[in-house]
C-alpha cells in the first residue's frame, strides 16, 4: 500500500511538470499533501501515539487545508490564471523531468539500502529535482513558491522514510512546514501582490 | 552559579527579555540603553565562554574552539555595529527604530547559538531563525527594491535550508539511532567511519549546496548579492561576516564529522570546485558592478571562495582557511562601515556618481585606502599571510593548475577592487561633480581604523596564543 | 496461428463495434457490424490509380505494410497458447516488424511527392518515435517483474496478485491502451473523422491510395487493432483459467476495448497538435514510473 501511494505520488509530480493552470498546481499540492498524511500514518506504526497523531494532525491541517487555501487565496486576488510566459515549452520539461526520474533511479540504486526505503529515495530526489526545476525553469513568483512546496513535500517523504527510528527528525521537517505556510505564503505573498510577474529590478547593468 | 547550562539559558532569557522590552517601548534612548545593555550582556557572555573552553552545556551546546573564537569576533563587531547602527537609523521613527533593534538583538542571539550548537540539527534551527532575522532588517528601507531583495533573500535562504535538511535526513539514515536524538558531533564521528560512503557524499554535497546560501558559495550565492544592495550599512557589515561565518561554520563541521572517512577526496574535490566557481562569479561580476555596496558584496563571495579553497587543498591551507575567515571578518566590516559613512558624504552608492572623496571626507578616504590594502591582500594586511598559505598550500600538493587559476581569478578581483576604490578616492566623477552632501564627524571612523589596525598586526605578529588557538581547532583534521 | 486467426475474427468486429458504439451514444442508428468490411470487399475488386510522380515504393509499401502485420501476428501467443515462433526478448522483433511496416508507410506517402502527405508523414514518424521509449520501458518493466524474457513466458507468469503487480498491472494496460490509440492514429492524438488536411495525420497518408492499395491498407489497420488487443488480452487474462473461460473474456475485453474507444472518441475532442509530443513523453515518463515498481522487485531478489 505504501507503494502504491508513494507512486502515486511520483505521478503527481509528473503531471505538475507539465500543466498549465495554477490551480492545478494548488489541486496538486493538495494532493500531494493528502498521500503524506496516508503515509504518516502508514508508515510510522511503531513510534508513541502523541507523535503520531502530532504529525498525521499536522500534515492533514496544513498540508491539504492551508496551503491549498492561501494558494487559491492568491491566485483570486492576484488574478493569474495561467502560466502565460513559461521559460521551457511543456515538451522539454517534461523531457528534464523524465531525465531527474530516471537520474534518481541510478543514484538511488547504487545505494545499498532496503527495498522500502529504495523508493522513498527515488521518488524523494525525484521531487526535489521536480521543484528545483520548477524554480529555474519559470519566471512567475507563483510557480517558484510551488517548487519550494514541491520541495518541502520531498523532505517529508524522505524523513517518513527514518522516521520510525528517529522521531525528532520528523518534527523539525514539520517546523520548517509551518515556518513556509505561515511566513512565506500568509506575509510575504500578500505584500507582493503587485509584483507577482517578475522580479527584475535588482542587477547589475 | 558557575555551571554553563545556566549561564546559557540565562543569556537566553536576557536577550529574549531585551528584544521584547525594546519592541515594547517606543522611547528612543531606552530602546538605546536596552541595545548597549544587551551588548555588554553578550561580550560578558563571551569571556564566560573563554573560561569554559571545550565543555558542553546542556547537551545542545558545546564551548569548543572555533565555535567560541567566532563568538568573540561576533562581539567584537556586535560593538562596532551597534554603535554605527545608531548612527545610521538615528532619523527614523521610533516605530522603525524599534524593529530594527529587536531584529538586531534577534540576530546576534541567534548567531551566537548557531556558533555554540552541538549537533546538527541544533545549527540547523538557529540558521532558520537568523534567516527570519534578517529579513527584518533587509527590510529596513521598505521600498519596492526592499522587498524584492527581502523576498529573493528568504525565499533562497528557505530553499537552502530545506536542501541542508535533506543532508541531516541522510545523515540520520547513517546514524539510525533514536538515541542520537540531535546527531551530536562527537556521537557521529564515530559512526561516520562506518558507514555507507555514498550516503555521505549525498550528505555533505546537500549540506554544503544548502548552506552556501549563507556561506555565499556558489551555487546559491546570488541572494547576500542582492541583500547587500539595500541592507542598511551596519547589517550589510554583519550579513558579510558574521553570517558568512555561520555557513562556514556549519560546513566546516560537517567537513570535520566526515574527515577520518573515505570520502576526503571527494570533500576536498568538491570543495575547491565550489570555491573556484565562486571566484570565478564574483571576479566576472566584480568587473561589470556600478554599486559600491554590490562591489563589496562581491570581494566577500571571493573571500569566502578561497577559504572553500584552502579548505579543499588541505595541509597549511586549513590555518590559512581559518585565519582568512577571521581577518575577513575584520576587514569587510570596517569597509562596510565606510561605505556607510560614503553615503551620507556623497548621497550615493552608484560608481558613476561617487569620487572626490578625499577632498570631501579625508578621514574616511583614508580608511577607505587602509581597506583597500587589506582586502586585496597587499602587504601590510594580514590577509597576505593567509592567502599566500593558500598558494602555498597548493604547491605543496603539486596543483599548479588550481595555482595559475586561483592567481589569475585574484588578479581580477584586484583590478577591479584597486580601479574602482581608487576612482571614488581621487577622481571626479563623470559629468557631475561630486559634492558634500552631509558633514560626518571623523571621530566615526575610530572603529575601521581600529579594526584595520587588528588586521596589520597579524601581518607582523602572531602572538604564540592566537597560532595554538588555531592549531588546536584544526587539530582533529587530517594533515 | 492461433494469433492470426483471432486477430482476422477480432478484427472483423472491430471497426465495425467501434462506428456503431458512436453511432448509438450520438443517437443514430449507425451502420451495421460488418459495415466496415463490406466496403473493403468493394475495394478489393477496383482497380489502383497511380500518379505519375510515383514509383515503385508507392506500390509496394501497402503489401509491405500488410505483410509485416501478418508476420507479427504469427509471433504473438495468446492467453495460454504459445507462439510457434517464439523466443527471448521476440517483443523486440514485434516492435521493429510494426516499424518496418510503419517506415514503409511513411515512404510511400512521402512517394507521392505531395506536401500535404510529407506533413503527415513528419508528424506520424514523430509520434511512433516518441511512443516507442514507452512500449520498451513497458515490456521492460513486465519482464523484470516475472523475470523471463520471451512473451509467452512473461505473460504466463504475470499474475495478478499483491499489491507490486496489480499496480504494475494497472500501469501497464493504462500505457499500453495510450501507446494503441497513437499507433492507430486514433483520438486524442488524431482525429480519423477529420476532413481538414492540415490537421490530418494518417489519414493524409492515404490521399493518393486507391482500390485494392486503399483495401490492403484497410485491412492492416483493423488487423493492427486486433493486435493491440490481443496484447491487452494477454496482460488481463489469467493463464491458470480452462480454456472455454478464457476464450469468452478474451471476446469480451476485445469487445469492451472496441466499446470503450468508440466511448472516448465520442466524447473527447482532440488536442492541440503542439501538445501532442509532450502528451506522448508524459507516457514515457509513466512507464518510466512504473518501472520503479520492477525495480523494487528485481531489488528484493538481489539484496
Amino acid at each position: 500500500m505504501n507503494v502504491l501511494l508513494v507512486i502515486l505520488f511520483a505521478i503527481t509530480l509528473i503531471y505538475l511538470s507539465i500543466t498549465e493552470r495554477f490551480r492545478t498546481y494548488a489541486t496538486l499540492i493538495g494532493m500531494q499533501g493528502l498521500l503524506l498524511f496516508a503515509l504518516s500514518f502508514l508508515e510510522l506504526e511503531t513510534i508513541t501515539l502523541g507523535t503520531l497523531l502530532f504529525v498525521a494532525i499536522e500534515t492533514l491541517v496544513f498540508k491539504v487545508i492551508v496551503v491549498p487555501f492561501l494558494l487559491l487565496r492568491i491566485i483570486r486576488k492576484t488574478g493569474i490564471e495561467r502560466v502565460h510566459e513559461k521559460a521551457l515549452p511543456g515538451f522539454y520539461s517534461i523531457l528534464f523531468v523524465s531525465g531527474g526520474l530516471l537520474l534518481s533511479i541510478i543514484v538511488s540504486f547504487s545505494m545499498n539500502t532496503t527495498p522500502v526505503n529504495m523508493i522513498y529515495f527515488i521518488v524523494s530526489f525525484f521531487a526535489v529535482y521536480t521543484g528545483l526545476f520548477m524554480i529555474i525553469s519559470h519566471k512567475k513568483i507563483f510557480a517558484h513558491l510551488i517548487g519550494f512546496l514541491v520541495i518541502e513535500n520531498a523532505v517529508l517523504l524522505l524523513s517518513l522514510a527514518i522516521g520510525s527510528q528517529i522521531p525528532m527528525l520528523i518534527n523539525m521537517g514539520i517546523l520548517l512546514d509551518i515556518f513556509v505556510s505561515v511566513l512565506i505564503l500568509g506575509i510575504f505573498v500578500m505584500r507582493l501582490k503587485q509584483h507577482t510577474h517578475e522580479l527584475t529590478m535588482l542587477k547589475d547593468e | 552559579m558557575n555551571d554553563p547550562g545556566y549561564i546559557l539559558i540565562f543569556f537566553f532569557v536576557l536577550s529574549f527579555l531585551a528584544g521584547s522590552m525594546v519592541m515594547l517601548f517606543r522611547n528612543k534612548s531606552l530602546i538605546k540603553s536596552v541595545t548597549l545593555f544587551f551588548v555588554a550582556v553578550h561580550v560578558g557572555f563571551t569571556m564566560f565562554c573563554w573560561y569554559h573552553l571545550d565543555e558542553t552545556a546542556l547537551g545542545y551546546f558545546t564551548f569548543d574552539r572555533i565555535g567560541v573564537l567566532l563568538l568573540s569576533i561576533l562581539s567584537i563587531l556586535t560593538i562596532t555595529t551597534v554603535f554605527h547602527g545608531f548612527i545610521y537609523v538615528k532619523d527614523d521613527s521610533p516605530k522603525i527604530f524599534a524593529i530594527y533593534h529587536t531584529a538586531l538583538i534577534a540576530l546576534v542571539t541567534a548567531m551566537s547559538g548557531a556558533y555554540l550548537a552541538n549537533g546538527m540539527t541544533i545549527v540547523w534551527i538557529f540558521v532558520e531563525a537568523t534567516t527570519l532575522a534578517v529579513a527584518a532588517l533587509i527590510y529596513h528601507d521598505r521600498t519596492a527594491l526592499a522587498l524584492e531583495a527581502t523576498w529573493k533573500y528568504v525565499f533562497v535562504c528557505s530553499v537552502g535550508i530545506a536542501l541542508a535538511y535533506i543532508g541531516i535526513l541522510f545523515l540520520g539514515f547513517t546514524v539510525r539511532d533514536a538515541r542520537l536524538l540531535h546527531l551530536s558531533f562527537a556521537s557521529v564521528s564515530e559512526i561516520a567511519r562506518l558507514a555507507d560512503p555514498l550516503y555521505l557524499k549525498i550528505a555533505f554535497v546537500f549540506v554544503l549546496v544548502g548552506y552556501s546560501t549563507k556561506m555565499g558559495l556558489f551555487p546559491m550565492h546570488t541572494v547576500t548579492v542582492d541583500a547587500h544592495t539595500v541592507a542598511p550599512p551596519p547589517i550589510s557589515a554583519f550579513i558579510s561576516t558574521t553570517l558568512m561565518n555561520v555557513g562556514f561554520l556549519a560546513i566546516f563541521r560537517i567537513y570535520a564529522l566526515f574527515s577520518a572517512t573515505s570520502i576526503l577526496p571527494f570533500m576536498n574535490h568538491v570543495l575547491i570546485l565550489s570555491g573556484m566557481l565562486s571566484l570565478l562569479v564574483s571576479s566576472g561580476y566584480m568587473l561589470k558592478a556600478k554599486h559600491n555596496k554590490r562591489m563589496l558584496a562581491y570581494s566577500s563571495m571571493e573571500n569566502m571562495g578561497i577559504v572553500a579553497i584552502a579548505l579543499g587543498i588541505g595541509g597549511i591551507g586549513y590555518y590559512a582557511a581559518i585565519l582568512h575567515i577571521i581577518l575577513h571578518s575584520f576587514t569587510k566590516a570596517g569597509l562596510f562601515y565606510q561605505i556607510g559613512q560614503s553615503y551620507k558624504v556623497m548621497g550615493t552608492y552608484q560608481l558613476d556618481e561617487s569620487g572626490n572623496y578625499m577632498n570631501l571626507y579625508p578621514a574616511g578616504a583614508t580608511v577607505l585606502l587602509l581597506g583597500l590594502l587589506c582586502i586585496t591582500a597587499i602587504p601590510p594586511s594580514g590577509m597576505f599571510i593567509s592567502e599566500i598559505l593558500v598558494l602555498k598550500a597548493m604547491v605543496a600538493r603539486g596543483d599548479y593548475l588550481y595555482l595559475v587559476l586561483t592567481a589569475a581569478l585574484l588578479c581580477f578581483v584586484m583590478y577591479a577592487l584597486l580601479t574602482r576604490v581608487l576612482h571614488i578616492v581621487y577622481s571626479q566623477p563623470r559629468g557631475i561633480k561630486s559634492e558634500l552632501h552631509e558633514r560626518v564627524n571623523p571621530w566615526q571612523t575610530v572603529s575601521q581604523f581600529i579594526l584595520f589596525g587588528m588586521v596589520i598586526f597579524i601581518c607582523f605578529v602572531q602572538p604564540a596564543s592566537f597560532r595554538e588557538l588555531i592549531e588546536g581547532i584544526i587539530g582533529g583534521l587530517p594533515k | 496461428m492461433i494469433a492470426l486467426l483471432l486477430a482476422i475474427i477480432t478484427a472483423l468486429f472491430f471497426p465495425g463495434i467501434i462506428i456503431r458504439v458512436k453511432s448509438l451514444v450520438s443517437g443514430r442508428k449507425g451502420p451495421g457490424i460488418f459495415q466496415p468490411w463490406k466496403n473493403i470487399f468493394v475495394l478489393l475488386r477496383k482497380s489502383s490509380v497511380f500518379s505519375t510522380t510515383t514509383s515503385f515504393i508507392f506500390q509496394i509499401a501497402p503489401v509491405i505494410y500488410l505483410a509485416s502485420l501478418v508476420c507479427a501476428l504469427i509471433l504473438l501467443p495468446v492467453p495460454g497458447i504459445p507462439s510457434r515462433f517464439g523466443f527471448g526478448a521476440d517483443f523486440v522483433l514485434l516492435a521493429y516488424l510494426l516499424a518496418l511496416g510503419k517506415f514503409f508507410f511513411i515512404i510511400g506517402a512521402l512517394d507521392t511527392g505531395s506536401s500535404f502527405e510529407g506533413m503527415g508523414a513528419n508528424r506520424e514518424a514523430l509520434y511512433s518515435m516518441l511512443a516507442e521509449p514507452a512500449f520498451f520501458i513497458l515490456f521492460g518493466t513486465l519482464a523484470l517483474l516475472t523475470g523471463h524474457l520471451s512473451m509467452q513466458s512473461i505473460f504466463e507468469q504475470f499474475h495478478l496478485s499483491g499489491y507490486n503487480s496489480m499496480i504494475g498491472g494497472i500501469i501497464a494496460v493504462y500505457v499500453l491502451i495510450q501507446i494503441a490509440m497513437i499507433e492507430n492514429s486514433r483520438m486524442p492524438v488524431d482525429d480519423p473523422k477529420t476532413h481538414l488536411e492540415l490537421t490530418m495525420i494518417h489519414e493524409v497518408m492515404i490521399l493518393d491510395h486507391s482500390g485494392f492499395d486503399l483495401a490492403l491498407i484497410q485491412i492492416g489497420t483493423n488487423l493492427k487493432f486486433a493486435l493491440y488487443g490481443i496484447l491487452i488480452a494477454n496482460i488481463l487474462i489469467p493463464v491458470t483459467w480452462a480454456l472455454p473461460y478464457r476464450i469468452a473474456l478474451f471476446f469480451g475485453i476485445q469487445t469492451a476495448f472496441a466499446a470503450s474507444i468508440g466511448l472516448m472518441e465520442s466524447f473527447r475532442a482532440r488536442k492541440k497538435m503542439m501538445k501532442n509530443p509532450q502528451f506522448i513523453v508524459t507516457l514515457s515518463s509513466i512507464a518510466l514510473v512504473g518501472f520503479i515498481l520492477s525495480l523494487l522487485m528485481m531489488y528484493q531478489l538481489i539484496r
